[in-house]
């Protein structure tokens, strides 16, 4: 397989040379003019709450990237979880369809979106609690299955939807 | 994507989480990204009020009974636990964690997880964060780990420095620890998604470093190595 990994970009500053400086402690006025801060260079990607709040299902789609994310890692950083959050959108919109229309897109498609078809239909799951949580959860038994060996217990790395298994390797 | 369906399910309904984990007898490999989330969705769907010794009792019957054992301070979901708990009452949370986790804070494992809980308490909690550090240091002590690994983490996650950090940094037996302590705040790893690295950010102003170097009590060649990396750091703004 050739999936990547998503990697959060971390950029590494590092600072070399400059004057010589001795100073005793800092007083409190000092501590005060020197504490101007540099404009920032973060940018958000989080979309304002109108905007997230009734998408219509023509928007959500055209949102979906070809290549579905890979998560390598429980715990997400809020970058990722705003990537995956258009699967969500897609759950609470159509619930099982969701599942089904994600399924359908990654047949044949490349191996990245093979991998990151788990994630996204959990995500989806996510969405579809919101509306029915009892119904989602149902139609989760059985979504996880074994892998054999020390993979063969549910939940390790193997999906299955509809009949149809498919492999993640992560959880 | 298992813990992302756990943490919706513990967020709207923990009762209905807790089911779903308990019939779907995941084992320790699932366990171990599903117990966080647990502890994630029920924190949020409880709001201001947290009932945090429950979400440890449902994290012990939730624990696997065969198969691979954990031992007390490896229980997935009691560091989020601890963590977020401490973000709102250190005292009482990290009493909770060193005893039900079995913490031996002179051993550097159980002392690296304590300092890193510490660093990640948020501004306006490190009074307390480091009044509880006090007091288990006059009950006899860490191993200085703590310290070193509470200053990592604020350099990773904190925004400001202060009076409080300037005590703590005093508590490391160690000169050469004191030092590096107080590089690593200098210097910290960069945490930003995107940083400019013409004009890079330091989340630490020049003045509560210098102070910090002062508090270190170091040496005047390590003194000075220090106040030279921070002008250094300053001059390449």
């Amino acid at each position: 397989m050739e999936g990547k990994d998503v990697l959060c970009g971390l950029a590494m500053a590092s600072v070399i040379g400059g004057a010589i400086y001795f100073s005793d402690r800092v007083n409190s006025s000092e501590r005060q003019g020197d504490t101007a801060s540099p404009p920032s260079v973060t940018v958000s990607t989080r979309r304002t709450s109108a905007e997230i709040r009734n998408p219509s299902r023509e928007e959500i789609i055209s949102r979906i990237p070809e290549q579905f994310p890979v998560i390598g890692s429980p715990f997400l950083t809020e970058e990722l979880r705003d990537q995956m959050d258009v699967f969500r959108q897609l759950g609470a919109l159509d619930g099982e369809k969701a599942l089904d229309y994600l399924m359908a897109k990654s047949e044949g498609a490349n191996s990245q979106t093979a991998m990151g078809l788990p994630h996204a239909m959990g995500f989806a799951f996510s969405g579809w609690m919101e509306s029915d949580l009892k119904g989602a959860l149902a139609a989760f038994e059985g979504f996880l299955i074994g892998g054999g060996g020390t993979f063969a217990h549910p939940g390790a790395n193997m999906f299955k939807w509809k009949g149809k298994k498919f492999y993640s390797g992560m959880f | 994507m298992v813990n992302e369906v756990t943490r919706k399910a513990a967020e709207l309904d923990p009762e209905t989480a807790l089911k779903f984990i308990e019939e779907n007898n995941f084992q320790s490999m699932p366990l171990s990204s599903v117990l966080p989330a647990y502890v994630e969705g029920v924190i949020k769907h409880s709001g201001e009020a947290v009932d945090w010794l429950g979400i440890a009792d449902d994290l012990k019957s939730l624990s696997p009974s065969e198969g691979i054992l954990w031992k007390p301070n490896q229980m997935p979901g009691r560091r989020m636990l601890v963590s977020e708990w401490a973000k709102v009452d250190p005292g009482a949370a990290l009493e909770w964690y060193v005893s039900d986790a079995e913490i031996e804070l002179h051993q550097p494992e159980g002392a690296v997880a304590v300092g890193r809980i510490l660093g990640g308490i948020p501004p306006e909690k490190q009074p307390q964060a480091v009044r509880w550090m006090e007091q288990v240091r006059d009950q006899g002590g860490w191993d200085d780990q703590l310290v070193a690994s509470y200053g990592k983490t604020l350099a990773i996650r904190a925004t400001s420095l202060g009076p409080d950090v300037e005590r703590v940094v005093k508590w490391m037996a160690d000169e050469n620890g004191r030092y590096e302590f107080v590089v690593g705040l200098i210097q910290p790893p960069a945490r930003l998604p995107i940083q400019d690295l013409e004009n890079p950010i330091f989340q630490f102003d020049r003045s509560e470093l210098i102070n910090l170097v002062h508090a270190a009590d170091l040496p005047a060649e390590k003194r000075s190595d220090l106040l030279q990396r921070i002008e250094s750091r300053n001059s390449s703004r």
